[in-house]
């Protein structure tokens, strides 16, 4: 599995969508993404790949575009 | 009264709304109140529907309602549509404000665009309706956006009262500035828009959630001093390592709408000591308008899992039975008495001509002592209810839907965290069923329902389901 199938799948399991609804647009407030998945979905993220987000990066992950960036800072190639 | 700003500086600003930078006055909300309330004005008082967010116009609405003397049902705006047309229809309001179109009424009603992108709904006939209690001032849901059509009944005098209580325990002065981190609709929300503008404070309006950084940037920008919050919102706010959060000008934090467990309130304490701000833990409920007890900042650490002593002009009881006990650590249900004691629920619009049936006595359903020094305790729900994320599930209703959805035997419990479901079925995929169906009917979050199915349900001697058994060998 590569990084971007990773990421997609804590998208997927922590918001319960499908795959098809995860792209670049996929963004916090859209589908089942409220304050209880973000957390959930953080969670998710530093299991998957084994990192803990700073408080600065939980607030700033505001789409699945922006948890590219953000994990791509910390050297996860996507 | 809160709501025609007597005794406060007309000049301070009342609402900042995040989302436009737009700031408005006293004078000015006055006004903009002034000429809504003229509009929605008639001989008989009216029922208004008002579909809210957190913005500034939603609180002008609200406000406009009270003033015009008719009635305010608070919904939420991003409730369901189909339950949208449900309450619509239960309870026949002849105004709607709504920031969505609502395309099933428009047979029933004339639709205007007004500012904000609101729609005002006006009833094209008057269906005779009966006549709504001089008293009512507010109706709000007993479960937010979820299912139950039942609502609680506040006065003028509830809302007021409990305003003023809750100003005088946290002493809100006109400098303070809170922002909405609950949704109005929800009746802590409310509160702290209420005791605010009692005093003449300003409220930062936004919709941002509190996980995303526009609604920390908003709230330093604005110098915001007080943060409230469910304690899912306090899990949260330690998930952002809130002790090390850069917020110089907060000053008070609320915290009600369920239990938060003694780690964090210790957390919170030390943190508070640390940057010289106070924590506040409460307890209440919307049929108390909101607030019932807190505990002072300065007992908080001596007295870490009370809810604390009675709010200002409000009493405690603690009744076995029939009858009171006075005497210190004797559990009992826990009875208020106050102003802000609601009137009563509707369940549909006939229940909205009755007068108050409650006279300032509520039995609050939770199971509570007191300790020596009069620090209440609750032990437990003499009722079968859960909160999750500061909402009230009532199980009994859970698994009533269940059972006469799918047809099968079902049992309920779980605690502040979690929503269990046991059902009685041989098919294994059941339980995911179910699960989806409860998710999307009560709009949680899959990670607090966890369902099981079992061949049988436990049940006791004489029949009834066997909850303590159902407990221990669910597994759950």
């Amino acid at each position: 599995m590569d990084n971007v199938q990773k990421l997609t799948k804590t998208f997927t399991e922590s918001l319960e969508i499908e795959p098809e609804i995860v792209t670049d647009e996929l963004s916090y407030g859209s589908s089942s993404w409220d304050s209880i998945a973000h957390l959930a979905l953080v969670a998710s993220i530093e299991i998957e790949f084994d990192i803990m987000l700073s408080s600065d990066e939980v607030i700033d992950m505001s789409s699945f575009k922006k948890a590219k960036e953000i994990l791509g800072k910390r050297g996860i190639q996507f | 009264m809160f709501w025609e700003f007597h005794n406060i500086a007309k000049a301070n600003t009342a609402l900042i709304d995040g989302l436009t930078g737009i700031d408005l006055t006293y004078q000015e909300i006055d006004s903009r109140c002034n000429v809504i309330a003229t509009m929605i004005k008639d001989v008989e008082k009216r029922l208004v529907l008002l579909f809210c967010d957190n913005s500034a116009y939603s609180i002008v609405l609200y406000l406009s309602v009270l003033q015009s003397g008719n009635a305010v049902f608070i919904a939420n705006a991003r409730m369901d549509e189909k339950l949208k047309e449900s309450l619509i229809s239960i309870y026949s309001p002849e105004i709607i404000f709504s920031i969505s179109k609502l395309p099933y009424i428009h047979a029933e009603y004339d639709c205007q665009d007004i500012e904000n992108n609101y729609s005002f709904y006006k009833a094209k006939v008057s269906k005779g309706q009966p006549t709504i209690d001089k008293d009512l001032a507010v109706l709000l849901s007993t479960s937010g956006t979820t299912g139950s059509p039942k609502l609680v009944k506040l006065s003028y005098k509830n809302i007021q009262s409990n305003a003023e209580s809750i100003a005088e325990y946290l002493k809100i002065t006109e400098t303070e500035k809170p922002i909405t981190s609950l949704p109005m609709s929800y009746s802590f929300g409310l509160s702290v828009i209420n005791s605010h503008l009692l005093k003449g404070a300003s409220i930062v309006c936004t919709n941002s959630s509190m996980v995303m950084r526009d609604f920390w940037n908003l709230f330093n920008f604005n110098k915001c001093t007080t943060f409230s919050g469910v304690p899912y919102n306090y899990q949260m706010l330690q998930r952002l390592k809130f002790d090390k959060l850069e917020l110089p000008t907060l000053r008070t934090m609320t915290q009600a709408g369920g239990r938060l467990s003694e780690e964090f309130i210790k957390y919170y304490y030390d943190a508070a000591i640390s940057k010289g701000i106070k924590f506040f833990v409460m307890y209440g409920q919307t049929e108390a308008t909101a607030r019932i007890s807190y505990v002072p900042f300065e007992m908080l650490r001596e007295k870490i899992g009370s809810i604390g002593i009675p709010i200002p002009n409000g009493q405690m009881k603690i009744f076995a039975g029939e009858n009171e006990v006075s005497e210190p650590a004797c559990e009992g249900e826990l009875v208020y008495e106050g102003e802000n004691v609601m009137m009563g629920y509707a369940e549909n619009r006939n229940d909205l001509s009755k007068e108050d049936e409650l006279l300032g006595k509520l039995h609050t359903g939770d199971l509570a002592y007191k300790d020596a020094d009069g620090f209440y305790y609750i032990t437990g729900r003499l009722k079968r209810f859960i909160k999750l994320f500061g909402l009230r599930v009532n199980l009994d209703e859970v698994e009533k839907m269940i059972e006469n959805e799918f047809s099968a035997p079902t049992a309920c419990y779980g605690n502040d965290e979690a929503l269990k479901i046991l059902i009685q079925s041989e098919d294994d995929n059941f339980a995911s069923v179910i699960k989806n169906k409860v998710i999307e009917f009560y709009k949680l979050h899959h990670s607090v329902v966890f369902v099981k199915s079992v061949s049988k349900l436990p049940i006791t001697s004489s029949g009834k389901k066997d909850y303590p058994l159902i407990q221990e060998t669910a597994g759950l």
